[in-house]
């Protein structure tokens, strides 16, 4: 009875261990043998296949950034970045390894920046390191840097947030909330629509003088001589930059990708124009796509809600006419966004919006047979319509302005 | 040869000294001689010191001697003095006496029954009879030509009085708890059931400490199987020493290595009433202030008093806290570990760099400093309880320096980790049975050690071995995670949440199997006329 028990729990814990020590691979690291990679930028590298990319990282200085708990160095800057060329984007990563003090560590980056140089080569292949190496995470935005290189950017100190990449990805996040021009494309996002054919990414550029930007100096400044700004939305077809869009059309790839979350519209007053400001607080799109006669048919629908927020003429908001007028024009002004944009990638024969998608749903018979030529032919001639329906729900804390 | 081996080794001393406590010197009846008993008597005690003989002699014409015997300590003088003694020596009957001279037998049963005005009086015959009665405190009257003796009830000397608990605090429940006495402490329950129906059964354990055992249930409520599960394995018990209701606890507990405590104490009376109300059995043990409770499952450990105490929505969050404290102590610093030497991308990445600036001039790996710290506070709390009252203050006040400040500010340690540290043991208090605090205690290190091999997964598999191993406890029968595992929704009344007690109809599903309703809803019903 009792060797029976002994045997049994012999037994027992064999298992217990095989399960422990043949499962994953498990390998503990401590804090301090990690080098936190804030941001990572993609460049083009030179001619020679050997250093085909040249890639940046932006690491953290841990004690600078928590406010110097361990006293730390006042005078040095809360990041460092360090760059490298390759053949492989790996390559050049592995490669840093010679200048970082600790192994690199991914999973915490908080954006990526592609030159525009490198962008306007193709920038198709970047992706597959960070969709296969385990250690990186897909969730952080995608940035396309606007007439300058991406290791320029990371380069770029800032006050605010000390940590570059985390400014970013914070003016990233409130344009997309509060201004709703730009979009935010995760790298998943973009790695899903590059395999589909088109996509739109943000740009980002740097203001100023670039030199001054890689000093601390800069941060010191109350207006900072080189200063990053979130502008542009560059249209990319089949892996390759091919146009810029700006103000109103950006905004119209918002709109239609159902993304925005708030933003301000300008009326006409009767007499003046872009004088009633409009702020939407709640949008939301839909596509739908028909084949008729052979051809296909996209409609998209736009819901907006917003209030009257600023108004520099004196209208009548207290009557219902009033508001009936403003909800038309509202309507007018966001539809003729949408289709100043519309006009605009078809004219570039990319369909960022991934329309096709849709229409392989509506009808996969139909798209096999369009699909070769869908960007090139069909999209650029196909009907869009818009539907907007725009409701204004509150004119603010007044009925009537004192204007007069 | 042999012989001198076993001489010359333990086992042969080990029997003779075995022979010695359990001589046939003591298992003599009592002689007529009264000369002859006291020296039996003295022999027997070895002529100990707190042994007090009065020898004196009644009535005038014919004496007729007589002694009274006492420990000294175990009787209440005042008592023995008055109603023994002065009794005996003041009684006009016998020194008046102007008859005939009586027989030695006349004499006791006068004395036994004219003159003792003790409440209670016992014959004994033997010696071993007579020493029991004078080792409970008894006071022995021996009378010269007469083989009996009597004992009479004089217990008393110093006890420690009623105080309040100091481990089960209540704000508005009573404010008892109990003593050292066995006695005491029965009578404190019987004052909150008045019930015929609560019984008592004592029993003497122990060879030599002769510790008195109180096993007390309500006759009607109680699973009569539970109660014979109690006597059954009390009487297994033989050993010469009963030291605490510890000692029966490991005896009687259904299974010694686990980690779990599988028998519920407590030093309050309203916790056992309710208990014995629910159906259990509680365990009395003489000289120890804490009476065992049998069965208990896992959940009674984070109930307190207090909550049938307080209002039903405050008691139920209580738990919840405690219950999501126990979790903390468990894996609080286990998690921690994981966290940071396995999956530092699940951490928020400002978090993240925070702890990553404190660690950057910490010389050890997060489970060394983990142990370091988890240890030093272990050293702490013992030395706490161990060191003498007047040092207390000081003791205290470098440990806090040295946990808090100096090891942080020397980068020894990094402040999360002491917060980590803090936390666990903060929230260890909050489990309101000490055994249960010690239990997790232990486990939690096992735990960290598991976190810093095997990251998240060892945690997770510690996590499963311990749920599988306490799936499968038992306590008298109960299993030890009811009603959890097997799910009772019926106890879930009383479980984590506590409804209001007009709602609370019937008692614990497993624990009492017999008279189930709490409530009556006809009038005038007893205890053991429910739904059987």
């Amino acid at each position: 009875m009792n060797s029976l028990l002994i045997q049994r729990s012999y037994k027992i814990l064999l298992c217990v261990l095989s399960i422990l020590f043949t499962s994953g691979c498990w390998d503990s690291n401590e804090l301090q043998d990690f080098s936190i990679i804030s941001g990572i930028g993609i460049d083009k590298g030179g001619d020679d296949p050997e250093d085909r990319f040249r890639t940046t990282v932006q690491i953290i200085n841990p004690s600078i950034v928590s406010g110097g708990q361990q006293g730390g160095n006042v005078q040095s800057s809360p990041v460092t970045t360090f760059s490298e060329t390759g053949s492989t984007l790996k390559e050049a990563l592995r490669k840093i390894s010679n200048e970082a003090p600790a192994e690199l560590f991914f999973p915490h980056i908080q954006i990526m920046l592609i030159g525009e140089e490198l962008a306007k080569d193709g920038m198709k292949e970047l992706f597959d390191v960070i969709e296969r190496d385990p250690k990186f995470r897909v969730l952080f935005p995608v940035l396309i840097v606007k007439g300058h290189t991406a290791e320029d950017a990371l380069k770029v100190s800032t006050s605010l947030r000390p940590v570059p990449s985390a400014n970013i990805e914070g003016s990233l996040e409130s344009s997309k909330e509060i201004w709703g021009e730009f979009q935010s494309t995760r790298a998943d996002q973009a790695i899903m629509k590059l395999a589909e054919g088109s996509v739109a990414i943000t740009g980002i550029q740097i203001n100023g003088k670039v030199e001054k930007g890689n000093q601390t100096a800069n941060m010191q400044e109350i207006s900072q001589s080189a200063k990053l700004e979130i502008k542009g939305l560059a249209i990319i077809r089949d892996g390759k930059l091919e146009k810029w869009l700006e103000g109103d059309p950006a905004r119209g790839v918002v709109w239609v990708n159902n993304e925005m979350e708030q933003t301000v519209m300008n009326l006409d007053c009767p007499e003046k124009k872009d004088a009633v400001a409009i702020d939407i607080g709640r949008a939301k799109s839909g596509i739908k796509v028909k084949v008729k006669k052979d051809k296909p048919v996209i409609t998209i629908k736009i819901n907006a809600e917003g209030d009257v927020l600023e108004t520099h003429c004196p209208i009548e908001l207290d009557k219902d006419k009033t508001i009936k007028r403003l909800e038309n024009q509202l309507s007018k002004e966001i539809k003729d966004e949408v289709m100043t944009t519309i006009k605009t990638v078809q004219e570039e024969k990319t369909d960022v919006f991934g329309f096709g998608e849709y229409i392989n749903i509506e009808d996969k018979n139909y798209w096999k047979k369009i699909k070769d030529k869908w960007e090139e032919e069909i999209f650029p001639e196909s009907k869009v319509n818009v539907e907007v329906n725009a409701t204004i729900r509150r004119t603010g804390m007044k009925v009537k302005s004192y204007i007069k | 040869m042999n012989d001198a081996w076993n001489r010359m080794f333990k086992k042969k001393t080990q029997k003779v000294f075995n022979d010695e406590i359990d001589s046939s010197s003591i298992e003599q009846d009592l002689g007529h001689s009264l000369e002859d008993n006291i020296i039996n008597i003295k022999e027997a005690l070895g002529h100990s010191g707190d042994l007090i003989i009065r020898e004196f002699e009644m009535g005038k014409p014919f004496m007729h001697k007589v002694a009274t015997i006492y420990v000294n300590g175990l009787t209440d003088k005042d008592l023995m003095g008055n109603l023994v003694i002065e009794k005996l020596m003041a009684d006009t009957n016998v020194v008046e006496n102007e008859g005939e001279a009586w027989a030695p037998s006349q004499i006791g049963i006068y004395i036994k029954d004219h003159l003792l005005t003790a409440t209670h009086v016992e014959v004994a015959i033997d010696l071993k009879k007579l020493l029991s009665l004078l080792l409970t405190g008894q006071t022995i009257v021996l009378i010269n030509g007469l083989n009996q003796a009597f004992g009479c009830a004089s217990q008393g000397g110093e006890l420690r009085s009623i105080q309040e608990p100091t481990t089960e605090n209540s704000v508005r429940g009573p404010k008892e708890s109990f003593t050292e006495s066995l006695i005491t402490n029965t009578s404190l329950i019987r004052r909150r059931i008045k019930s015929p129906n609560l019984w008592l059964e004592t029993k003497e354990l122990g060879k030599i400490t002769q510790t008195v055992i109180g096993v007390m249930y309500i006759n009607g409520i109680a699973n009569e199987k539970l109660i014979n599960e109690v006597r059954e394995r009390l009487d297994k018990i033989d050993v010469d020493e009963i030291q605490g209701s510890n000692t029966i606890e490991e005896w009687i507990a259904d299974d010694t290595f686990t980690p779990w405590p599988t028998i519920m104490v407590t030093e309050r009376p309203d916790v056992v009433s309710g208990n014995l109300l629910e159906g259990r059995v509680a365990i009395f043990v003489d000289g120890t202030p804490i009476p065992l409770i049998v069965p208990t499952t896992w959940n009674q450990f984070f109930q307190t008093a207090e909550d049938y105490y307080l209002r039903w929505n405050i008691s139920g969050f209580l738990r919840f806290i405690r219950i999501i404290s126990f979790l903390i102590t468990l894996l609080g610093p286990s998690l921690f570990i994981a966290f940071l030497s396995f999956h530092p991308e699940l951490i928020p990445t400002p978090l993240l760099i925070n702890l990553a600036a404190q660690r950057q001039a910490i010389p050890f790996p997060v489970i060394i400093e983990a142990l370091l710290m988890e240890f030093t506070f272990e050293v702490l709390r013992e030395a706490g309880v161990r060191m003498p009252r007047p040092v207390g203050q000081a003791v205290s006040i470098v440990g806090a320096l040295v946990l808090g400040e100096a090891a942080v500010s020397a980068g020894i340690v990094s402040s999360a980790m002491v917060i980590v540290v803090a936390a666990t043991a903060i929230a260890s208090f909050t489990i309101p049975h000490y055994s249960m605090t010690d239990a997790v205690r232990l486990l939690r290190f096992i735990m960290m050690l598991l976190a810093s091999t095997f990251g998240l997964y060892g945690i997770g598999l510690g996590v499963i071995l311990l749920v599988s191993h306490t799936v499968g406890l038992r306590s008298f029968g109960i299993p030890y995670l009811s009603p959890f595992a097997p799910l009772i929704v019926a106890d879930q009344k009383d479980a984590i949440l506590r409804i209001p007690i007009p709602f609370m109809r019937k008692r614990p599903h497993l624990v009492s199997q017999k008279n189930t309703n709490r409530i009556n809803t006809k009038k005038g019903g007893q205890i053991g006329e429910g739904n059987e």
